[in-house]
């Protein structure tokens, strides 16, 4: 009788357990149902101060294509914009495969308004942007042509092309070789916009030069495949490479008389033989999303990315810049590149975008 | 683009096709030593990402290459121990072993990598002053031949002088030729009193710590960076060039140097206007290890008791 009278107390305390689970689980849905279906109308009723941002990454926050978006997150964070306290989080090494599984952990959080999938995660963010409709998600990069998120899934992009021909105007006039060389990742749209930017700016400037290899290294992330790549191209006869990857730097010091030029990120500092880099900027794409947040938030703007990428390409729009220049630089050739730079942010003299490999 | 057919591009495919080698040769060596023990140690990609780390923070905390290099033997080292702790004296799988090692390895470089550098973003690259190339006197004025093999790093030197050292130990001393009875037959060996455990311990260490230091020449020689992703399949490739050489020092020499041999030739075929589809010689390599495999299946030169954990007087 007794330990019929134990069972039964168990039994009760498990049923309680279970319906206290049941209830906050409730609760929970409760306070998350209720803005959900409006995508119109104003789902906060008080003004956001905070927004707290999560990136994921493919690689490690240093890699270049990552790091300029880290620079450009932190200046805007320093601006605090709308007065929003922000702040970013980051997720590195996460394989495309992973992303929705991570994506998915991160918006069910609650902790993150904002998710940066900062690579070719489109998969990943289409399969959860629909269950967060407050929250917003942007992708980057080429490649997602295929899948488009768009309502609350944000696709940018930038295109370095611009500095790139600056930093063509600087080879093409500084080369003694009349041979320039490029290490690249692969033959992606992204990859060859800025290459053959480089190569038209060098010609623009000396028609003699002469491409001594554009080499793909068939990786993201193998800085000394990149160094190998650009001491083969060296031993062609090149004496500037544009260093797409990480690697070429080594080959050129080793080298003795080789320069290069940074891409990404300003990488002056980086090694003594780079010449200048040309830098990608996300600063206004950023700005424009946590606008659109921000209006979602505060006057109940739907948001409404389009069903296509948003190219933050040119210097004026802030998309891109040429980085610091090197001592090593003459004069004349500074004035130079001033000169065309001058003409570009001007609108007089536009740099076409191709896509194609070089030749 | 360029003319493929120049003095300096042939001559820098035989330079790089040693500084490419290098790594390889480092790594698979080691290998060598712990599977001849019959210790097949799977782990040598996070071994050598972790070694490439290790050597990196080494030397950029002192100041001292050199001092690297011990710091990367000892991280892979560290690594291998853990191995043989597992594989000689708890006796588990070394396949599943070797497996859950290689992914604590890399994610124990990565661990560290991130506690001591966190900040992020474009200014934060840490960049150690990398070894220079070594010109060996008077040898490396030789036309050609000096200039392809003693215009190396210091890495490159010791990986080749680690052949004949190898070949001679496993061939030539008692303590090798246990060794590899060890790998073969351990039961027999126990019989004549040699002790199993702890040869196997010092081999699998052995190779962890070439591994280790085989990834640091990537961050200190090759570059002077450190990325997480730095050794970017290379562990696996030694593993290969170990099945490649059928076990024996010479022959994996050969493999290595045919695999940067290949990488070489395909990049410099980039940099020229030779338009052959790189990639073919990319695949290559591993065409030729799965058909070394093939026809070496009846005359197999791997350890017998290769991945079998040795029970005393159980059969």
């Amino acid at each position: 009788m007794r330990k019929v009278l134990i069972r039964v107390l168990i039994a009760l305390a498990i049923v309680a357990s279970v319906a206290a689970c049941g209830s906050d689980d409730d609760g929970e849905t409760a306070d998350t149902a209720a803005p959900a279906p409006a995508t119109t109308a104003a789902p906060a009723d008080e003004t956001p101060t905070e927004l707290d941002v999560a990136m994921i990454l493919l690689g490690t926050k240093e890699e270049g294509w990552y790091a300029t978006f880290i620079d450009s997150m932190n200046r805007v964070i320093e601006s605090q914009p709308h007065g929003l306290t922000m702040t970013l989080d980051t997720f590195e090494e996460i394989a495309y495969a992973d992303g929705e599984r991570v994506i998915r952990d991160l918006a069910q959080q609650g902790k993150y308004e904002m998710i940066v999938a900062h690579s070719t995660y489109v998969d990943g963010v289409q399969a959860v942007q629909g269950d967060y409709p407050d929250m917003l998600f942007a992708y980057s990069g080429s490649g997602n042509d295929d899948h488009v998120g768009g309502t609350n899934a944000y696709w940018i992009d930038v295109f370095i092309h611009e500095p790139a021909y600056l930093a063509g105007i600087i080879a093409g006039m500084m080369t003694e070789t009349n041979k320039l060389s490029a290490v690249a990742a692969f033959p992606f749209p992204n990859v060859n916009g800025p290459l053959n930017a480089f190569f038209d700016g060098a010609r623009s400037v000396n028609p003699d030069v002469e491409i001594a290899g554009v080499t793909y290294i068939e990786s993201w992330f193998d800085p000394a495949t990149g160094a190998n790549a650009a001491a083969a191209q060296i031993d062609a006869g090149a004496d500037i490479v544009y260093a797409e990857r990480f690697g070429p730097f080594a080959a050129a010091e080793e080298a003795g008389n080789v320069r290069a030029i940074g891409h990404f990120t300003d990488q002056l500092g980086l090694s003594d033989i780079v010449l200048t880099s040309a830098v990608a900027q996300w600063d206004a794409a950023i700005n424009d999303l946590v606008d659109a947040w921000y209006a979602y938030h505060t006057e109940g703007t739907a948001y409404n990315a389009p069903g296509e990428r948003i190219v933050y390409q040119s210097m004026r729009d802030g998309g891109s810049a040429l980085g610091a220049i090197s001592d090593a630089v003459p004069a004349d050739v500074v004035a130079a590149v001033e000169e065309a730079e001058a003409a570009i942010l001007a609108g007089d003299l536009t740099i076409p975008l191709v896509l194609d490999s070089p030749s | 683009m360029g003319d493929f057919f120049t003095y300096s591009v042939i001559l820098g495919i035989f330079v790089a096709t040693l500084k490419i080698a290098t790594p390889l040769l480092i790594a698979a060596t080691g290998e060598l030593v712990a599977e001849s023990s019959g210790i097949l140690n799977l782990s040598i990609e996070g071994t050598m990402t972790l070694g490439a780390f290790a050597g990196f923070v080494t030397a950029n905390e002192t100041g001292s290459l050199w001092l690297g290099l011990l710091g990367a033997a000892a991280g892979g080292g560290a690594l291998a121990l853990l191995m043989a702790i597992m594989t000689v004296t708890v006796r588990v799988n070394q396949v599943v072993a070797g497996l859950a090692l290689n992914i604590l390895g890399l994610g124990a470089a990565f661990f560290w990598y991130r506690s001591v550098y966190s900040a992020g973003g474009s200014i934060q690259i840490p960049v150690v002053d990398k070894f220079e190339v070594v010109s060996v006197p008077l040898l490396s004025s030789i036309p050609i031949v000096g200039e392809v093999l003693f215009e190396q790093h210091w890495l490159t030197y010791i990986a080749l002088l680690m052949v004949p050292t190898t070949w001679m130990f496993l061939n030539r001393t008692k303590y090798g030729l246990e060794l590899r009875a060890i790998g073969h037959n351990p039961e027999a060996c126990d019989m004549r009193g040699v002790p199993i455990a702890s040869r196997q311990y010092a081999a699998v260490i052995f190779g962890g710590a070439m591994a280790g230091v085989g990834g640091s020449f990537l961050s200190l020689a090759a570059t002077g960076l450190f990325f997480p992703d730095i050794v970017a399949g290379r562990g696996w490739i030694a593993l290969a060039i170990v099945i490649f050489g059928n076990w024996r020092a010479t022959w994996i020499l050969a493999g290595s140097l045919l695999f940067g041999f290949l990488e070489a030739t395909q990049l410099a075929l980039q940099a020229s206007d030779v338009n052959l589809p790189y990639q073919l010689l990319l695949a290559l390599p591993f065409v030729l290890t799965i058909l070394a495999l093939v026809l070496n299946r009846s005359r197999s030169g791997a350890p017998l008791s290769l991945t079998i954990p040795y029970h005393r007087g159980e059969r």
